[in-house]
């Protein structure tokens, strides 16, 4: 691991990271006309084409009168007040970015657009008495997917994880660690008539740093950025869309990677949730309840961590939406059981778009 | 040294001098807007009545409904101004207040930047309010934006002394505010923007990975964070101090609502100042400018980097994410960032730039040269501007509602929607229309019965029987969208044309109307009316428009030869394509396609042009060579709807095809 100065440029990489970003996204929104001059350029290119090379002979002037009363007079300075909007959105679950945030996004969100990009920021707060030391973790996940056809839809999910820890091992000292995590493949199949089922396969690539040292002392494998082995999971989510809302209900079954060089090793897991969301115009507020199971304690270099075998997880979401953009604001509150006591809560925000 | 500071004062006062005058003769120009007159009917009646309005007594679809009228300050303010001077003094009384207001943002940039970063303000403030003047409209907002700028520049000017004293003075312009202007939630949400940004510099401003600048650290620090949770507090309290209570606080949320963009959002998308910018800009090329005030943005956080305040940034990306879902907000973005973009821009150019010091007289001579160059091109704009006693031209029935004056009696009036004020304010209590601007009093459902009657006219006859209306009363253009039920109109039994006078038509009921049907094919009615427009518009650009207006409904209903007269002494491109039109309507393919090939050599891109031989190619069965036309104008304008139009309809398989 980085010492103090070093962590010290690692998170001015972070702040120069944000302001490029919200920089980046005002320039995004300024070329907004331009790319969608050039995505109705390609579809008025595909509709001429399509007409052009259709075979005519007789009927070309049958299309003459209803040609002719397409003739508007309107004058090129005003524009009808009729707009064109194009239709993006529509209701469902939408996948959640990152297997690690247990604020699932459930809400409209929106679709319909070349590509759909969800960015899913959180906070995760360790309290003093967990980890000896405590402190916080910030996660960014930008998760882009495309639809391949009306059943399949593939995307990438790429982490940024930001953590803290003070008093490290009890002494006046605080770290950090920060970088890419493991990067995620996603994979989901619509099933069902109405496509209201998802089944989502994803393959973790270890891409995070895995083995990060301070002062030649490895970091307890909670601190690093990634686990060094190949991940994946499946899950399994089923929409039930009714006209007050939405309930979405699934379960997921995760393996973590197993045991890595250093003996670090994650345990595999399953969970099964419900959510409900009621949709209140453009806002849909949403409480749900997750159970997760564990097959095991993690362990680190060979050592049991302290880690829940079972946990349980409410969750309560906002999201407001249109056409445009979704932004969602939530909350996980986690209890380990059977003792019911608090684990460390979770606030996310997060903002979804499909553009073009 | 002492002689430095007389001239920096000198210069700042100039600057300032400056700044206002500009400010002032952009706002001079002429209402266009019809909201003002309900508005003017609104505060005449509260004087007279001595009490406020609470349910709606003008228009039909609305009567007797609760009616939460915020407005009502504002109300009586204008009948009070327009008592003293007519519209004339409330047009001054505009730029007054919003030259005014942007000298407040003018001092919070010479607080934060130095006065030597005035120019530069004057110069994009400036360039951005001439860019969207036509937002700067006779209505409610102009408080919107005394207020905000008042709000910004209290809360900086706190920040700056490091005292929050001053802040006991938002929740008195918050009273102010919440009985002038639905937007009056603008106010907490200002305080909270800079509350919000404030903490978080205080609980992560010490993080390396805090993108923003860090919060000073000083005890005052706490003091201020206190003072303005306090203050939004008493803001959010001072909203109820209102005739209507708790239900005016209520309204921003349906406002908002309404302006949300969305497929079943008939208010968002119908209503042409909700439209979001981007897609007006796709229909009508307005608000070209968004976009590279956005870019300008941008560069402005890079510049600014780790030095922009997280107030700041969520104070302008709350009014970035108002002004894309509506272009109505798009003058508060501009209002709201130019003092702080320009602040920001200078202290990074001056850092970056040292040099930039020793040349700052030259800099300043450039940037009040940016100036006065831009005043001329607002003085030229303005000496386009129609007089600012009257109405601008076109924008409401003054000729129907001398008509229906004259008539006496009481009626029942069906009108486009941004009509109705007018004929309230001229013809209240006698005659009502059925529904005017205030969209907030009627349901989604009311507001879609009537674009369905406008835009599928069969309906009308059956919804007019219902409601029982006397008087129709619809423009030719500004919109153009009433054409079609002119039309029906005018072929209908059950209705009389009149009086028109090209641009706007007054019908009446055939069993209540005396006077016989004005035949706008008549040769001799054409003659009258072009004198009438010749005597009437003494601007040519005014005339030509007029003629043009009366050319376009004259070939609406099926008069394309009187259409051609009206046409006779324009030639511009507009004249020219709906001459080819007229030529087309009347059989005369040959012809028309002449006329639009001319025009075609005189602008290639000319889509109208483009469409119209696309059409004669199709009618010949030329279909190739029709798409050839559609391509070109598709290349020209990808959006431009009769474009698509014309190619959905070759899309269609034709009956005869499916042998």
């Amino acid at each position: 691991m980085n010492d103090s100065s070093k962590a010290r440029s690692v998170g001015a990489r972070c702040a120069k990271s944000a302001f490029l970003l919200i920089a980046g996204a005002l320039g995004l929104a300024s070329a907004y006309p331009l790319f969608a001059e050039q995505r109705e350029r390609s579809r008025v290119d595909a509709l001429l084409h399509g007409v052009a090379t259709r075979a005519w002979g007789s009927t070309a002037r049958n299309s003459a009168r209803s040609a002719e009363d397409a003739l508007s007079l309107r004058r090129e300075r005003l524009g009808s007040l009729l707009s064109t909007w194009e239709a993006i959105g529509g209701c469902g679950a939408g996948s959640s970015s990152g297997a690690g945030a247990n604020v699932k996004w459930i809400g409209r969100s929106v679709r319909g657009g070349l590509f759909s990009a969800q960015l899913m920021a959180s906070y995760l707060r360790l309290p003093r008495q967990y980890n000896l030391s405590g402190g916080y973790s910030l996660s960014m996940v930008l998760q882009v997917t495309r639809d391949l056809g009306e059943k399949w839809n593939v995307g990438v999910a790429v982490p940024y994880l930001y953590k803290y820890y003070r008093d490290y091992y009890s002494l006046p000292l605080d770290i950090s660690n920060a970088g890419l995590g493991d990067v995620s493949l996603l994979l989901t199949r619509r099933l069902g008539a109405i496509n209201d089922t998802f089944v989502t396969a994803t393959l973790g690539i270890p891409t995070g740093k895995y083995d990060a040292r301070f002062r030649n002392d490895l970091l307890t494998q909670d601190k690093q950025l990634g686990h060094g082995r190949v991940s994946g999971s499946l899950m399994l989510d089923h929409v039930f869309d009714e006209v007050w809302g939405l309930i979405v209900v699934g379960g997921l079954a995760s393996y973590r990677g197993g045991t890595n060089e250093f003996g670090n090793y994650r345990a595999p897991m399953g969970s099964v949730y419900g959510h409900a969301g009621y949709y209140l115009g453009p806002f849909v507020p949403a409480m749900g309840l997750t159970f997760n199971a564990f097959a095991a304690h993690d362990r680190d270099r060979t050592l049991e961590q302290h880690s829940p075998l079972y946990t349980v997880a409410g969750s309560a979401t906002v999201e407001w939406s249109n056409d445009y953009v979704a932004l969602l604001l939530g909350g996980s509150f986690p209890l380990r059981l059977p003792e019911f006591s608090t684990e460390p809560w979770i606030v996310a925000v997060g903002v979804a778009i499909s553009p073009f | 040294m002492t002689r430095v500071r007389a001239s920096a004062g000198l210069s700042t006062n100039f600057g300032f001098a400056v700044l206002f005058c500009g400010v002032f003769c952009l706002c001079l120009t002429a209402s266009t807007d019809g909201d003002v007159f309900w508005h003017l009917a609104a505060g005449r009646e509260i004087l007279k009545r001595g009490a406020l309005l609470s349910v709606d007594v003008f228009s039909l679809s609305a009567s007797g409904r609760p009616w939460i009228d915020v407005h009502w300050l504002f109300q009586v303010i204008c009948a009070w101004g327009y008592a003293l001077g007519g519209l004339r003094a409330l047009v001054f009384g505009k730029a007054i207040i919003v030259a005014s207001g942007a000298l407040l943002p003018g001092q919070v940039v010479r607080r934060r930047a130095g006065a030597a970063a005035l120019p530069l303000f004057i110069v994009v403030l400036f360039a951005a309010l001439l860019a969207a003047r036509d937002l700067l409209l006779l209505r409610p907002t102009i408080f919107t934006l005394l207020f905000l700028a008042a709000f910004i520049h209290t809360i900086e000017f706190a920040r700056a002394d490091g005292t929050p004293r001053r802040l006991w003075l938002l929740p008195l312009i918050q009273v102010a505010w919440v009985n002038v202007q639905g937007l009056f939630a603008l106010g907490p949400s200002v305080i909270f923007a800079y509350w919000l940004g404030w903490e978080l510099e205080a609980r992560f401003g010490r993080a390396s990975w805090f993108p923003f600048a860090s919060a000073a650290g000083s005890g005052s620090d706490g003091q201020m964070r206190r003072g303005l949770a306090f203050a939004l507090a008493s803001s959010l309290f001072a909203c109820l101090v209102n005739p209507f209570g708790f239900r005016a606080v209520l309204l921003p949320t349906e406002l908002l609502r309404r302006l949300t963009p969305g497929h079943a959002n008939s208010f968002s998308n119908e209503i042409a100042e909700n439209v979001p910018p981007f897609i007006l800009e796709q229909q009508t090329g307005q608000f070209w400018h968004l976009k590279w005030f956005l870019l300008a943005l941008a560069v402005v956080v890079l510049v600014a980097g780790r030095r922009l305040r997280a107030s700041h940034g969520i104070l302008v990306g709350g009014f970035a994410f108002l002004a894309l879902i509506a272009n109505r907000n798009v003058l508060l973005l501009y209002w709201v960032a130019t003092p702080l973009a320009a602040s920001y821009l200078f202290m990074g150019l001056r850092r970056r730039l040292p040099r930039i010091r020793s040349v700052h007289v030259s800099l300043r001579a450039a940037t009040y040269a940016s100036v006065l160059a831009l005043s001329a091109v607002a003085l030229g704009a303005q000496r386009r501007e129609p007089s600012l006693d009257a109405p601008a031209p076109f924008r409401v029935p003054e000729l129907s509602a001398r008509f229906i004056a004259a008539q006496g009696g009481t009626s029942r009036i069906f009108s486009a929607d941004h009509f109705g004020g007018y004929l309230i304010w001229k013809l209240y209590p006698k005659h009502s229309p059925y529904i005017d601007t205030r969209l907030i009093l009627r349901t989604p459902e009311q507001f879609g019965e009537y674009l369905s009657v406008v835009d599928e006219p069969a309906r009308f006859d059956a919804f007019a029987e219902r409601e029982r209306f006397d008087y129709v009363v619809l423009p030719t253009a500004y919109p153009e969208r009433y054409l079609a039920l002119i039309r029906h109109l005018y072929e209908s039994e059950d209705w009389r044309l009149l009086v028109s006078d090209g641009t706007e038509t007054l019908f009446g009921r055939r069993d209540r109307a005396a006077s016989p049907t004005m035949n706008l094919g008549d040769a001799s009615t054409t003659a009258r009316l072009l004198s009438d427009i010749d005597h009437r518009y003494v601007d040519p650009r005014v005339r030509a428009d007029a003629r043009l207006q009366l050319a376009t409904l004259q070939l609406a209903l099926g008069h394309a030869d009187q259409a051609e007269r009206a046409l006779e002494s324009s030639d511009d491109a507009q004249a020219t394509a709906l001459r080819a039109r007229a030529r087309l309507a009347q059989g005369d393919r040959a012809a028309a396609g002449r006329i639009a090939v001319r025009a075609l050599e005189a602008d290639p891109n000319q889509v109208r042009a483009l469409n119209l031989l696309a059409v004669i190619s199709i009618e010949r069965g030329e279909i190739g060579k029709a798409v050839g036309y559609l391509r070109r104008a598709a290349r020209a304008n990808p959006f431009d709807s009769e474009t698509l139009t014309i190619l959905r309809s070759l899309e269609e398989k034709p009956h005869d095809a499916i042998n």
